[in-house]
C-alpha cells in the first residue's frame, strides 16, 4: 500500500489591479490530511517518493494524490463578503500487476465571511475548511470503494 | 475653548445612547422530556444552503449555554465535528430533520450519539446584516493638533432561529427565534465617540435564553 504526497506553495499573479499577490504556504497540510485519512482505512501505509521504485509485491495499490486545481476568491473580487476557496484533487490508484486503475476526481469548498476576522484569518479559515471538505469526501469515496481496493490487495 | 468642547462631547454622548428593539418567539410542536444528565448539540445551518451563522456568534451561544445551567450536557459544536467527521461537514451534514434516519442507519453515528447521550440537535440559521447608514464623518490633522467633527449612523439587524430536532423522533419538536435591531452612532466633535448597538451580542443572549426557557 503506498502513495505519493507533495508540498505545495502557491502565489497568485495580480488579477485586479487593487488586488495584492497572495502567497500562501500549505507546508504539509495537504499531506497531514491524507496521512490522517489513510492511516485510518490501512495499516501502515508506506510513504513513496515520486522516483522511487515499484514494490515487488502483487498485494499493493499505488494511490497518487495530486492537487489539481485550487482557486480562490476574495471579497473585492467577488463583490461580496467572503472568501471563497476551492480545491480539486485527482487521485490515481493503480496497480498494474493485477490492471487495476482509477481515477477520482475529489472537490472540497469552503467559504468564510469576513465579518469580524482580518482578511488573512478569513482566507485561512476558508482553506481550513475547504480541507476539511475535500477530506470529507475523500472519506465518503474510499468507504464506496473499500470493497473493490481490497479485493485488490488480498 | 477645549475644555467647553470636551463638555459638550461628554454632554453629547449623554443625550445620545444607541437603541436597540429585541424580539423573540417560541413555537412548541411536540411534548418533549430532556432528562438531567443527557446532551445536546448546537450546529449551525450549512453555508450550502445559503445560510450566514458567524463563528462568533456560534462561539457566544455555545459559552452561554454552558455557563447558565447544569441540566444538560452540552457538547461544544467543533468537538461534535470532529467526533462525527466526515458527517456533520457543511456539504454533508443533515439540512432538516427529516434526513436524520438516513444518517443513523450508519452503526458508528448511532453508537457514537448513545455514547455521548445525544437526544437533541440545535440547529441554528441566521445572521447579523447592516440594513442602511447615512452621515459623515471628517477628520482633520495640523500643526497644532487634529480632530474630526460630523455625524454618522447605521442600522444592524441580528436575526436568529433555533430549531431543535429531536433526534429519536426525527423531527424537529420546536422552533425559537430572537430578533434584534439597533441603531449605532458615531458623533464626533474633536473626538468621534462611537456608541454601538450590540445587536449580535443581545440576540445571541436573547437567543440562549429563549433556548433555556424551551428546556426548562
Amino acid at each position: 500500500m503506498m502513495k505519493t504526497l507533495l508540498t505545495i506553495v502557491f502565489k497568485s499573479t495580480n488579477i485586479e489591479k487593487n488586488e495584492s499577490p497572495w502567497m500562501i504556504e500549505f507546508n504539509d497540510s495537504h499531506k497531514k490530511l491524507f496521512d490522517k485519512i489513510l492511516n485510518g482505512f490501512f495499516n501502515d501505509p508506506i510513504q513513496m517518493e515520486t522516483s522511487s521504485e515499484p514494490l515487488n509485491d502483487n498485494n499493493y495499490i499505488v494511490i497518487n494524490i495530486k492537487l489539481d486545481k485550487f482557486e480562490f476568491l476574495t471579497p473585492s473580487l467577488a463583490s461580496n463578503d467572503k472568501y471563497s476557496v476551492w480545491l480539486k484533487y485527482n487521485i490515481l490508484l493503480t496497480n498494474p500487476e493485477r490492471e487495476y486503475s482509477k481515477s477520482w476526481d475529489i472537490t472540497g469548498y469552503g467559504e468564510q465571511e469576513t465579518a469580524s476576522l482580518n482578511q488573512n484569518q478569513a482566507l485561512i479559515n476558508a482553506i481550513d475548511l475547504a480541507l476539511r471538505d475535500t477530506g470529507a469526501n475523500f472519506t465518503i469515496k474510499m468507504e464506496e470503494e473499500m470493497e473493490s481496493i481490497i479485493s485488490v490487495i488480498e | 475653548m477645549h475644555r467647553n468642547i470636551l463638555l459638550s462631547s461628554l454632554l453629547l454622548m449623554t443625550l445620545i445612547t444607541s437603541c436597540s428593539t429585541t424580539r423573540v418567539d417560541e413555537e412548541v410542536n411536540l411534548p418533549f422530556q430532556l432528562i438531567e444528565g443527557q446532551s445536546i448539540v448546537v450546529l449551525s445551518d450549512s453555508y450550502h444552503t445559503g445560510n450566514k451563522t458567524e463563528i462568533d456568534f456560534m462561539d457566544c451561544l455555545n459559552k452561554n449555554l454552558k455557563r447558565k445551567q447544569n441540566k444538560f450536557n452540552l457538547i461544544p459544536t467543533n468537538q461534535f465535528k470532529n467526533d462525527f467527521y466526515p458527517w456533520f461537514e457543511p456539504s454533508t451534514a443533515p439540512q432538516n430533520a427529516e434526513q436524520l434516519p438516513k444518517f443513523f442507519k450508519r452503526e458508528i453515528i448511532k453508537n457514537k450519539l448513545e455514547k455521548l447521550k445525544i437526544k437533541y440537535i440545535i440547529n441554528i440559521t441566521g445572521e447579523t446584516t447592516t440594513n442602511s447608514s447615512s452621515g459623515a464623518l471628517s477628520c482633520a490633522a495640523g500643526p497644532g493638533g487634529g480632530g474630526c467633527f460630523g455625524f454618522a449612523w447605521w442600522d444592524d439587524t441580528s436575526s436568529y432561529s433555533a430549531s431543535v430536532w429531536d433526534l429519536n423522533e426525527a423531527t424537529v419538536i420546536g422552533n425559537v427565534s430572537a430578533s434584534v435591531t439597533g441603531t449605532s452612532v458615531i458623533p464626533a466633535i474633536v473626538i468621534p465617540i462611537p456608541i454601538l448597538a450590540r445587536t449580535q451580542s443581545n440576540a445571541c443572549e436573547g437567543l440562549s435564553n429563549q433556548i433555556l426557557g424551551f428546556f426548562s
